[in-house]
């Protein structure tokens, strides 16, 4: 007897529980790699034995039985000194080992699928299991279709259990990525819950791009320049023992009330919450998770199961809270309680329960867990930051030449923490096309510093706030040779880059332009590959969140492109009768869909011409009034040439700030009225209409193509004296239509259908009812 | 007719006018009323996605008879020659009456900057120079930025002109950045040049700058110079517009802080100081009650509709064109004390001019001498004009005493040349 023999003889003494399964496992690969056959073994097995039974001899005769047949209980220890015999004759010890692991990995994995499939089982059992899975010595990988059984149940039970979401994940997250997972996840020992649609999105995408299983081979290329921020999570079950704890639970029906209701108490609710506690297990976990992290800056984010998920997109309408995450412990853990508190509590507020009434998900239980990520930054002084940061979209909505592609995306980007590109604040984040980078909106260097960012969120570790600073305050803090990427100098009238990487030299007015790092064309390429590689996965365009900090580029979130409007198919409508019709449009139709707008406001070009200078400048001032006095209505605004141009002789000279009440912007671009049919040129305004989501469409009334008929509103009263009554003098030029009045119980519509550039403007019923 | 057309027209008639009552003769009117040379040219550029797009350009030299051609390159989607042509014409007016040894030209590309990546712009750039390199030259016609081209167009263009001749020219560009032959006080010399000339119509009267109250329309760069310096020679700047509105304070505005806080905000919404009023129409500042108003915003903006309303008794013009032929007409009888436009606001011109200057010399002067320059021409270019209305018993006003001063001293020129 050799020692291999004695090896297995031992090993399978060892696991009598696998052993039948671990020769059951070696007969086969015997015969598998033709050493000797199943049959052959049977036979010799048969020989050794004295007499067989009868059952056995009758099921030996039995055509039907398979290649590896039932063995009785006579045959069975005769089989297995045959099949250890050959074993042991035939196989090394390390190909013995790995049948074993093997055998012993995919028991493992059925009663993991086993668990994870029981109802209500409670989140560190499960943990434990799948702990003790991946902690198997290696073997051969399980089949394909059991890990994915496996996979899929675990999903469900850690992360979400959103369909979409599911079918995307499992060819993704694997079960071995899993355990770091659930090392960072906190809830207590017996309840069972989920980390929520906000991490499942960030960690999904970061394997999508990193996964060397994938078959794409540009897997090292993103684990070399994608990071992902360190993580931890607090369970959905956390929120209902906070609840519980708390006795706050009867606030889960806040949903139901008035939104008056909702928001009068909402106030309440948030210092409620604010000042509420964990349970002591909790609370223990989370001093831990402190005590393990130290005084970085932390942010507290929700990741509710709605959140973030296929189709809803509850983009901004939770809180997200930044602590510095300073002083002492006991400091530490009270602030970071009451952001957690306060987090759970903006579920309950007046923004997101109107959004889910809206999306018909009030009667969702909804159940919110909690992302805390160390915030992305680097530390000069007091202050934190990260250099840039900001969001990536799959599809550009801000082409405003026809140079820039659609489908090439959008990076839209800042100085600092990224709140400054997702929030929308009265600054300018850079807008980078991705098809090609460089260009932009402005061509002089006047413009450009104009439409740059000029504030800089930050981190004040001193005070323990977040704040947001001037550009000179911030630059007189930081010293970094990154300054070069993210800076260009204004001076005399000219914008010149960083030479190099040596300081940056502040001889001028410092302006936001990233050019330096535009130019080097390496980020650009990132971002751009990211969200194609994303797109590919999740079978639909995604945006992304991102921040850069110590050389490292991190993916903070990302999620399927919100569903807005200008996403979905527009049906034309064909059968509108000519006498209801205002106008149709082949050209520059953006996608989107404006339904029962009551107010039309129209200034003729050719009126508009005829009018003095000086009424024209007042012009503005008039719709800047109307604007306001119309602000809780639907209306739509149509002008000559370019709207918020400073230049009265291309269009009403308005700010953003004079039309931002509208639903839609229309540019009429008529060439006997002397205005240039390029209308998006100059339209430097236009990227605040698209953070408002306010429609620009540009209408050429002198192309065949174009029907335009202000004709059908010469019935209506203008309603101008009636709401600004010192201004009668301009009804020549502007006049507002009231719809309903001038088409009892009508409205007007507008369809526009971006990928058949079809766009129509009608009066006809209310569509809502 | 197209518009373009009209503008040309236009200064053919303000031409006529000055020649009528200067008594020249017919073929020098012909003369002055057309450009000398115009160059149009084809340009293929290569872009980025490797396509070949074909643009047009234009150089128009429209008199050299005092020297060589100076004047602006403008990148813009509706550039047509008439167009070039007809600025071309008040570039030689304008350097004319400022007496500097230059004639008036300009050119452009018609070209949609927004649309051209910075690699687009520059191949675009030198293009341009190739085919135009043979008829420019610091001795023959210098260009400089205009709409929508900037220093760094400058750059590439000079860079361009020097590879193909081979040699160290920077004085064939103009507005180049001061780091490769840029001048020193290029930034404030229009409304700099603005206040020596308001400086000189106070004295012609007996009177100086201190105490006296401004309204200032518009607030960009030439507008925010203006605030700046005439509040250094104690003017009190008690109106100020710019698109955001109309702002009095009768206290006086602090105008550094409010053009350093345009500097980094872009406009003056939201800006407060002590003692100041915002109003909506920008346009009201117009109508205030002060001793000098200076539009520094659009043109047309003193219109036969508003002229009988203003109360200043001198306007400075630093913006072009801002006062309408009616409405010109209705100030002088007035008594309404117009600077005009290519006057007043060619303090710009002259910095360019001392920036080929310093490049032929290649010694470039402190910012103190090159404003001690302009101050001399400025000043002397005032009275040139003052002595032409004079000797007209102010009976013509000061806008076409200047128009006088220039094409006499063009049509001189040409005559000393035996041209005509």
């Amino acid at each position: 007897m050799n020692t291999t023999y004695e090896y297995l003889q031992a090993a399978l003494n060892k696991a009598p529980n696998l052993s039948d399964k671990i020769i059951q496992n070696l007969l086969i690969q015997l015969h598998n790699r033709k050493i000797v056959s199943i049959e052959k073994i049977y036979q010799e097995s048969r020989k050794k034995i004295p007499s067989l039974s009868e059952p056995d001899a009758k099921r030996n005769k039995n055509p039907n039985a398979g290649i590896v047949p039932q063995w009785g209980k006579h045959e069975k220890e005769f089989i297995r000194e045959t099949v250890i015999k050959y074993a042991a004759g035939y196989f090394s010890i390390q190909e013995i080992d790995h049948t074993i692991n093997y055998v012993a990995k995919t028991e493992k994995a059925f009663a993991l699928e086993n668990i994870a499939n029981l109802p209500g089982v409670s989140f560190w059992l499960l943990a434990e299991k799948v702990h003790e899975f991946c902690n198997l010595p290696e073997s051969e990988p399980i089949p394909l279709s059991m890990a994915t059984g496996i996979r899929v149940a675990l999903l469900k039970n850690f992360i979400s259990d959103n369909l979409q979401f599911i079918r995307i994940a499992r060819k993704f997250i694997r079960i071995t990525d899993l355990d770091p997972i659930i090392k960072r996840t906190l809830g207590s020992e017996t309840g069972s819950g989920k980390i929520g649609g906000k991490a499942a999105g960030l960690l999904l995408a970061y394997k999508i791009l990193t996964d060397e299983y994938s078959g794409d081979e540009d897997y090292e290329y993103f684990q070399k320049n994608v990071f992902m921020p360190e993580s931890f999570y607090l369970r959905t079950d956390v929120f209902e023992d906070f609840l519980a704890y708390n006795g706050l639970v009867e606030y889960q029906n806040q949903k139901y009330k008035s939104i008056d209701e909702i928001h009068d108490e909402y106030p309440l609710i948030r210092e409620l919450f604010k000042n509420a506690d964990f349970p002591p297990a909790i609370k223990r976990q989370l001093q831990g998770l402190l005590e393990k992290i130290g005084e970085v800056p932390l942010i507290v984010r929700s990741s509710s199961l709605l959140e973030d998920n296929f189709g809803t997109s509850f983009s901004g309408k939770y809180d997200s809270i930044f602590l510095a995450n300073q002083g002492s412990l006991d400091q530490r853990l009270s602030a970071l309680i009451a952001a957690i508190g306060e987090v759970y509590s903006s579920g309950l507020g007046p923004d997101p329960l109107e959004y889910r009434k809206e999306h018909d998900l009030l009667d969702y239980f909804e159940s919110v867990a909690i992302l805390i990520q160390k915030v992305i930054g680097e530390r000069f002084g007091d202050y934190f930051l990260p250099l840039w940061a900001g969001v990536a979209f799959g599809r550009n909505e801000y082409q405003w030449t026809r140079q820039l592609k659609y489908e090439d995306g959008l990076i839209r980007m800042v100085f600092g923490m990224g709140t400054r590109s997702v929030d929308r604040v009265s600054d300018y984040p850079r807008m980078v096309g991705l098809t090609k980078p460089l260009l932009r909106p402005e061509a002089t260097p006047r413009d450009i510093k104009f439409y740059s960012q000029k504030k800089v969120d930050v981190i004040d570790l001193k005070s323990n706030t977040f704040v947001t600073m001037t550009l000179d305050e911030i630059l007189d803090k930081i010293q970094t040779p990154d300054l070069t990427k993210i800076f260009s100098t204004f001076k005399d009238n000219h914008i010149s880059d960083p030479i190099g990487s040596v300081q940056f030299d502040r001889d001028g007015i410092p302006v936001v332009t990233f050019n330096n790092l535009i130019k080097d064309k390496k980020f650009p390429e990132l971002i751009s590959r990211m969200l194609k590689k994303l797109e590919k996965a999740y079978g639909s365009p995604v945006d992304l969140e991102f921040a850069y900090a110590d050389n490292k580029l991190y993916l903070l979130q990302c999620r399927p492109l919100a569903q807005r409007m200008s996403e979905e198919m527009i049906q034309i409508p064909e059968t509108i009768p000519e006498q209801k019709i205002f106008f149709r449009s082949e050209r520059d139709v953006p996608n989107g869909l404006i339904k029962n707008i009551e107010y039309i406001i129209y200034c003729d070009p050719l009126d508009y011409n005829q009018i003095p200078d000086n009424d024209k400048m007042l012009l503005a001032r008039v719709i800047s009034k109307i604007n306001r006095l119309l602000e809780n209505k639907t209306f739509i605004l149509l002008g000559p040439g370019r709207w918020g141009s400073s230049n009265i002789k291309l269009g009403i000279p308005t700010r953003y700030s004079d039309i931002n009440k509208t639903k839609m912007i229309i540019e009429i671009a008529r060439e006997s009225g002397g205005y240039t049919p390029e209308v998006s040129y100059g339209t430097h305004f236009f990227q605040d209409l698209v953070e408002a989501n306010i429609f620009y469409m540009p209408l050429y009334p002198d192309l065949s193509t174009t029907y335009f008929n202000p004709e059908i509103f010469t019935h209506c009263q203008n309603k101008l004296s009636e709401l600004v009554p010192v201004y009668t003098r301009f009804e020549s030029v502007l006049r507002i239509y009231r719809i309903p009045e001038c088409f009892p119980n009508q409205y007007f519509h507008v369809y526009m259908d971006r990928e058949h550039q079809k766009a129509i403007g009608f009066i006809s019923s209310d569509e809502n009812s | 007719m197209s518009k373009t057309q009209n503008i040309f027209e236009m200064a053919q008639q303000q031409l006529d006018e000055a020649s009528e009552l200067l008594g020249l003769d017919q073929s020098t009117r012909e003369f002055l009323r057309w450009p000398m040379k115009e160059i149009d040219v084809t340009l293929p550029i290569k872009m980025d996605d490797g396509s070949v797009k074909v643009f047009r350009g234009y150089r128009v030299q429209y008199n050299r008879a005092l020297g060589p051609t100076k004047g602006g390159l403008r990148w813009h989607p509706d550039e047509t020659i008439d167009t070039v042509r007809a600025l071309a014409a008040w570039m030689t007016w304008k350097t004319a009456v400022v007496d500097i040894p230059l004639g008036g030209g300009k050119g452009g590309v018609t070209c949609n900057p927004l649309e051209l990546s910075e690699t687009e712009k520059e191949r675009l750039a030198r293009a341009y120079i190739g085919a135009i390199a043979k008829d420019i030259g610091p001795t023959v016609d210098v260009p400089a930025p205009d709409v929508f081209t900037t220093p760094q167009i400058m750059s590439w263009m000079m860079d361009e002109y020097e590879k193909i001749k081979g040699e160290s020219m920077p004085g064939v560009i103009t507005g180049k950045p001061i780091d490769i032959g840029g001048s020193k006080g290029r930034a404030s010399a229009t409304a700099r040049g603005g206040l020596f000339i308001a400086r000189e119509a106070v004295k012609l009267q007996g009177q100086e700058l201190k105490g006296k109250t401004v309204a200032i329309q518009g607030f960009g760069n030439v507008g925010g110079w203006a605030g700046v310096l005439f509040k250094e020679v104690g003017c009190k700047i008690v109106g100020i517009s710019d698109i955001s509105g109309a702002y009095y304070n009768l206290k006086g505005f602090d105008a550094q802080a409010m053009f350093d806080y345009v500097g980094k905000q872009g406009s003056l919404a939201g800006y407060t100081e002590d003692g100041m009023q915002a109003f909506d129409n920008p346009m009201d500042v117009l109508e205030m009650d002060v001793d000098i108003l200076i539009p520094a915003a659009l043109e047309s903006q003193i219109t036969s509709e508003n002229a009988e309303r203003i109360k200043a008794p001198l306007i400075v013009e630093l913006a072009n064109g801002p006062t309408t032929p009616e409405a010109d007409a209705i100030l002088f009888k007035n008594n309404k004390f117009v600077i005009p436009d290519f006057l007043a606001n060619s303090g710009g011109v002259t910095v360019s001019y001392f920036e080929q200057v310093q490049n032929a010399y290649n010694y470039y002067w402190e910012e103190d001498e090159v404003n001690h320059r302009l101050d001399q021409k400025m000043t002397a270019a005032y009275k040139a004009v003052y002595d032409m209305y004079c000797r007209y018993d102010k009976k013509v006003d000061m806008r076409k005493a200047a128009y006088m001063v220039s094409i006499a001293r063009v049509a001189k020129a040409a005559k000393l040349r035996g041209w005509i």
